[in-house]
């Protein structure tokens, strides 16, 4: 059976699975549309969108206004009165193929330290607060590091303190990223708060699904959460350099590394902070080659005991 | 939201419910790093009362929800309010919307309530002063720090008048808020993630808007959806639901299926997320989401991406100069079909 009104907007049935090496292109009303590059949520697919994100602003076409780019698409926000979308989608294949060509895959990424006091006072008064309200909560840590088959939460934030996190994209709040591990090995499996937590502090470490984010503001939040940074990675205190031009501290395709810290430490950054003297550490002359890391991660030693 | 006197500025006595300055569009060019566009909800009547007070479209002006506000003139001004059936008063005297209306110190404008559309725009001439931030002297949704809403007692400062010729919105020009409303929609990215029936539902509803809509989202309620193997038999890395899907942006006006709950995204909406958008609102039709009101219904009527397009150009044209007459000139067409009878205006 065929649906007239789909039929009438010239609707095709159903798109085909994207070929190796493809994207499919999908309307988002007149403004968007969405580029797909693969259904899964590998890391090499993610570079290539953020690759693919940027050069897109890079040809400066008359008509594209911004990209995102988030696991495996990018959606591009464009004026349809400037730019045809049969012509941004040429655009956009034409970019997409010139990228195919391409022997190695290295790409500017800046590698940004945050500090993060984990198992911290503020993020364990979250829990216990949800423990009181809502529903029985076991202490954040100490229950991922025991679904995760670590030896407690002491190994827990070394190994999430071990690898370097990729910003495979940023949104739903002002910039929240989605982090992944670049060392697959110290990959975490969470679930998530069932209901979620109405108040998570800002500043808040999260772990869900494989992922890790950072809570910019207080609010409601489903993440486990096993520290904080008392570092904004958002803000509009222009005393703090990051923030001068921009309210969000990170980028698709950065990375971090966070670095444990004790609680005087985090005291005296909280205190450089609020005082807008704070210098966040990041080197923003990195490159990423894809092909040296694909080569890294097949030289992996998966035994346990290499962390 | 400035202090200290000031011989162009208004003072907020009664601050209505999320009153906020906005300006057009809005924020461009932060929707990677998670910030909304934000800018009017309602940009045909945005615009419009911009364009009736000399500003350009894009100026900063008021945009008030649901239950209005009252301010007290500190210095002469020219006005314009357009939205529904608000009521305005000046000095209790009754003004009308969609027409220039001019203002002297020390009088008190009072916009009780919407009987009819959900939003009402104040313009005036010169624009609102505010801080931009990020180019844009929107509000920041609120969580997002910057000037939030406005408070009692806020004194609102504005530029220097421009003209004071007496406009109005042109009859043609003017838009109708019905109770129902049928807003226009492409498909989008997840279109094929319904079936048959579930395409049909979705945009047949007939959706009942509730009262947990505001800047950040419409909720709807309504029928159940039905799912199509690729929301059904998907990949588990999308998530448990058949409304879940890997993480990507989220189009400005989408209708975003999460779980049974759709919920359109306006301007203050989230950037990206992991739930569907099956349709999207084309951004011709998305000044009616500014105006719907909880409690009415709507319909989604599917067009295709050249039609959308079409819809934008009208657009465009209905919120331009030429959707804007000088009252005089009306007067004088009136005057001589009269043969010179009194002129009333």
């Amino acid at each position: 059976m065929n649906s007239p009104k789909a039929a009438k907007a010239g609707i095709a049935d159903m798109p085909p699975p994207i070929a190796e090496g493809g994207i499919r292109f999908l309307l988002g009303g007149d403004r968007f549309v969405l580029v797909e590059v693969g259904e899964g949520m590998e890391l090499s697919l993610n570079i290539k969108v953020i690759q693919l994100a940027k050069r897109i602003m890079d040809e400066k076409i008359e008509g594209v206004i911004e990209t995102l780019p988030m696991f495996v698409s990018v959606l591009i926000h464009y004026d349809s009165l400037a730019l045809s979308p049969t012509r941004l989608r040429s655009v956009v294949e034409a970019v997409w193929n010139e990228m195919a060509h391409e022997v190695d895959m290295t790409l500017s990424s800046r590698l940004i330290e945050l500090p993060v006091y984990y198992r911290d006072p503020l993020t364990r008064e979250c829990v216990e607060q949800y423990n009181r309200q809502i529903a029985p909560m076991e202490d954040n840590p100490t229950y991922v590091a025991r679904i995760n088959e670590l030896g407690g939460p002491e190994e827990l934030v070394r190994r999430h303190s071990s690898t370097q996190h990729w910003v495979a994209g940023i949104g739903f709040y002002a910039g929240t990223p989605e982090l992944l591990p670049l060392d697959p090995r110290v990959t975490l499996t969470v679930p998530k708060y069932n209901p979620p937590r109405l108040y998570t502090v800002a500043g808040a470490i999260g772990v869900g699904g494989g992922f890790t984010s950072i809570y910019p503001v207080d609010s409601p939040g489903g993440y486990y959460i096993i520290g904080r940074t008392p570092t904004p990675i958002y803000s509009l205190d222009t005393r703090l350099v990051p923030f001068r031009g921009k309210a969000t501290l990170l980028e698709p395709g950065d990375r971090i590394k966070f670095r444990p810290i004790s609680p005087e430490e985090n005291e005296f950054i909280e205190a450089q902070v609020k005082a807008g003297t704070y210098r966040y550490l990041i080197w923003d002359y990195e490159l990423f080659s894809f092909s040296r890391y694909s080569d890294w991660l097949a030289g992996l030693d998966h035994s346990a005991d290499q962390i | 939201m400035n202090d200290g006197t000031m011989s162009n500025s208004i003072r907020v006595l009664e601050p209505g419910l999320q009153t906020c300055i906005q300006d057009y569009p809005g924020r461009i060019g932060y929707w990677r790093v998670g910030i909304p566009l934000s800018g009017p909800m309602d940009a045909v009547a945005f615009k419009l009362a911009n364009l009736l007070v000399g500003n350009p479209a894009s100026a900063a002006a008021l945009e008030v929800q649901f239950v209005g506000v009252k301010l007290e003139f500190l210095g002469d001004a020219v006005i314009a309010l357009t939205g529904g059936d608000w009521q305005p008063l000046l000095d209790d005297e009754p003004i009308p919307l969609w027409e220039t209306v001019s203002v002297r110190s020390g009088q008190i404008l009072a916009c009780p309530w919407a009987r009819t559309g959900a939003r009402l725009y104040i313009a005036i001439a010169g624009g609102f002063e505010a801080e931009a931030i990020l180019g844009s002297r929107s509000a920041f949704p609120s969580g997002f720090g910057g000037a939030g809403p406005l408070k009692a007692d806020d004194l609102l400062g504005f530029g220097a008048g421009a003209a004071a010729i007496d406009c109005r919105v042109k009859a043609a020009a003017r838009p109708t808020y019905p109770d129902e409303w049928s807003v226009e929609v492409t498909v989008g990215p997840h279109f094929d993630w319904l079936d048959r029936n579930g395409q049909e539902t979705l945009l047949d509803g007939p959706w009942k808007i509730t009262g947990r809509s505001d800047r950040t989202g419409m909720r709807l309620k309504g029928p159940q959806l039905t799912f199509s193997s690729r929301a059904l038999d998907k990949d588990p890395q999308h998530g448990p639901d058949p409304t879940n899907v890997v993480s990507a942006g989220y189009p400005l006006g989408a209708v975003n299926l999460c779980g049974d709950t759709p919920i359109i995204l306006p301007a203050d909406a989230p950037t990206m997320g992991g739930f569907i958008n099956p349709v999207v609102v084309v951004s011709a039709s998305l000044w009616k989401i500014g105006q719907a009101r909880p409690g009415q219904t709507l319909r989604f009527k599917l067009i295709g991406i050249e039609e959308a397009i079409e819809l934008r150009r009208k657009f465009e044209e209905l919120t331009s100069q030429a959707s804007i007459e000088t009252v005089a000139a009306r007067s004088e067409e009136r005057d001589a079909s009269r043969d010179g009878g009194t002129r009333d205006a």
